[in-house]
């Protein structure tokens, strides 16, 4: 029972619970309605949809294949349910039971609306922006590491990031290595607990520098860049053995003296 | 962003593919002129996609470099080209040989007996509601061209691209450390059956512009019209060539994706939001072009050609992500099951299996990969 919860979690994560339910009502009326249209549509949608479900929800596979080969994205296997095309062939069909095409447009718009209001508009302020350049990075992040690369210390240099920058760096040029970057939520490959002890300083909105530098040095980081509108970062690092390099906007620059 | 790099994704992702595709639609012997077109360009990218597997994999593997892996995917689409050639040269030799001197052969699939009023009227109909479907499908593709979606998985996809382009090398640099790094390890090693990212440096390479602005602004104006166009093809054969309908059926996957975020996870987000990563090609590309396929072959009781195209989508799937391995062979089985419920032809159905065999293989040392 509780691989069957576990995948009807994965369900209610793909459709995004509540909020994807109408989409996907919509979708079991287009597919029943398909079932009672002939034997084409029942042989092309109807059948594999239904076989897809069952190898979805069956708790066999899920416990010895999805649990441990797709571990948290066993939902991605919904995928092969043609969930959107089903939806849109029913809306044709029934559109097309009209036979003047004037009748016809208004019933495009009122199965138009239908699928407006009971779902969710994918361009909104949280998912586009203005792009700030053709690279479609964070402005900060393409300045930050062009004023490291410009300091022509080696082919390839270390560096620490704030972590609204860290995804970013490396988008643009490789020859900024960064001590730490996606990989401090869990992701691509672990850190060492150095490199950890550095990230959640870097965390923090008064981070202990004595601390940070030292570890930083044992790494081999040259530059550390801060942005001094989240954390409160004394002016002069040099008691460190960290100096001032750049300051870019919000983001101040220090670079390993050694180096410099 | 030159005019010239323009240029090279227009020949790279429209011309080059259409012309691979006239070997398909010749294989295939699809006589409908649009249908044939679209056709066409699907399959031409499908089979640029499988080359580009049949050719990474074990150059990844043999610690190549870009430049090598470049020179390699340009030798095979050569022999490609030359083979549509071979194809163009002989069909236009029959027709010569007939005195036939059109492109495509005329055909009355999709036409329908009406009155000349009602024809009058669904032309028109037809006609709008196509200039609607063209117009929602451009304006998708405009606005991920034009505006920023930041995803963050790409600090791994896009760095490995950054550092193959410039180091020369294939995955063999840490995304984000940049130390060296042997393909065989870690979350690379899955890569090694899936060599999307390494894919696109060579795109990037041969249009000479920066996998960031590849990823996030030039590719996902194609791909998207590349999505939409196997979703035509769906539609033409779901509808039996009636374009009015096809076109209906367009205007409403277009308002399903746009108002489908309801989730991250969608097919809606994955086709609009980040369709340039591996994964969300599967989603939007490989599993509807799948879709396709089979309602070809579902529809015919003899083993037909149709077939021959699913193993090359095997490759093709498999470049792009390791969901791709492990959907393909699943498709795969649902709908030989169906087809054999459907038309008892056991050659048939075995044929419909085996074509997810390199699939297969590569799904062994992915879930080797993971184990």
């Amino acid at each position: 029972m509780a691989d069957f919860y576990a995948i009807w979690d994965n369900f209610k994560n793909f459709i995004g619970g509540r909020a994807g339910v109408l989409h996907v009502l919509l979708f079991g009326l287009a597919l029943l309605s398909c079932m009672f249209m002939g034997k084409k549509q029942r042989r092309t949608l109807v059948y594999p949809t239904v076989l897809v479900f069952l190898f979805f929800f069956n708790p066999l596979f899920y416990r010895y294949i999805g649990n441990k080969f797709l571990s948290g994205v066993y939902w991605r296997l919904l995928w092969m349910v043609p969930l959107n095309f089903v939806t849109a062939y029913g809306l044709v069909a029934l559109v097309c039971r009209f036979r003047r095409q004037a009748v016809r447009a208004a019933a495009v718009l009122a199965a138009a609306a239908c699928i407006i209001v009971t779902g969710k508009c994918i361009y909104n302020e949280q998912t586009f922006a203005k792009a700030d350049n053709l690279y479609k990075l964070p402005q900060a992040a393409i300045d930050v590491s062009d004023a490291m690369a410009a300091a022509g210390i080696d082919w390839k240099v270390r560096a620490v990031v704030p972590n609204e920058l860290f995804c970013y760096v490396r988008q643009y040029r490789c020859d900024v290595g960064l001590l730490y970057g996606r990989n401090a939520g869990g992701f691509i490959s672990d850190i060492s607990d150095e490199a950890k002890a550095v990230y959640n300083e870097m965390c923090r909105e008064t981070p202990d520098i004595g601390l940070l530098t030292d570890l930083c040095r044992q790494q081999e980081v040259v530059f550390i860049c801060f942005n001094t509108e989240m954390q409160q970062i004394p002016k002069d690092l040099s008691a460190y053995g960290y100096l001032p390099y750049r300051t870019i906007g919000e983001y101040s620059i220090f670079i390993w003296e050694e180096k410099a | 962003m030159t005019y010239k790099t323009i240029l090279s994704m227009c020949v790279l992702f429209l011309l080059v593919p259409a012309w691979f595709g006239i070997f398909w639609i010749k294989i295939l012997n699809i006589r409908q002129s649009a249908q044939a077109v679209l056709t066409a360009w699907v399959l031409g990218i499908t089979e640029m996609l499988a080359l580009g597997q049949l050719a990474l994999v074990p150059l990844v593997a043999g610690k190549f470099t870009l430049t090598t892996a470049v020179m390699v995917i340009k030798v095979l689409f050569t022999l490609a080209a030359l083979l549509s050639f071979y194809t163009v040269l002989r069909v236009w030799g029959q027709r010569f040989d007939r005195g036939d001197v059109s492109v495509f052969s005329k055909t009355t699939v999709g036409k329908r007996q009406t009155t000349p009023g009602d024809k009058d009227a669904k032309k028109i109909g037809t006609i709008f509601f196509l200039l609607l479907a063209v117009a929602l499908i451009l304006l998708q593709a405009w606005i991920l061209a034009r505006y920023q979606h930041i995803d963050d998985d790409d600090a791994r996809f896009v760095s490995e691209e950054v550092s193959a382009v410039v180091h020369d090398t294939m995955l063999v640099d840490d995304p984000i450390e940049d130390a060296f790094m042997y393909w065989d390890v870690g979350e690379t090693r899955k890569e090694l059956a899936s060599p999307w990212t390494m894919y696109v440096a060579a795109c990037c390479r041969i249009v000479d512009t920066a996998p960031a602005i590849f990823s996030h602004t030039l590719f996902p104006f194609f791909m998207i019209l590349i999505c939409y166009g196997v979703y035509a093809l769906i539609g033409q054969t779901l509808f039996a060539g009636d374009w009015e309908k096809t076109a209906l059926f367009l205007i409403f996957l277009s308002a399903l994706h746009i108002w489908d975020y309801t989730s991250t996870h969608t097919l809606g987000s994955m086709l609009l939001l980040r369709i340039w990563q591996g994964k969300a090609s599967v989603a939007s590309f490989i599993v509807p072009l799948l879709f396709f396929l089979f309602f070809q072959i579902l529809r015919q009781r003899e083993t037909g050609r149709y077939p021959v195209v699913l193993y090359m989508v095997s490759f093709a799937g498999s470049l792009l992500s390791g969901i791709g391995i492990v959907i393909m062979p699943v498709l795969t089985a649902i709908y030989g099951i169906v087809d054999f419920c459907c038309h008892r032809n056991w050659k048939k159905t075995l044929l419909i299996w085996c074509s997810a065999a390199p699939c297969g293989l590569y799904l062994v040392y992915y879930l080797m990969g993971l184990a």
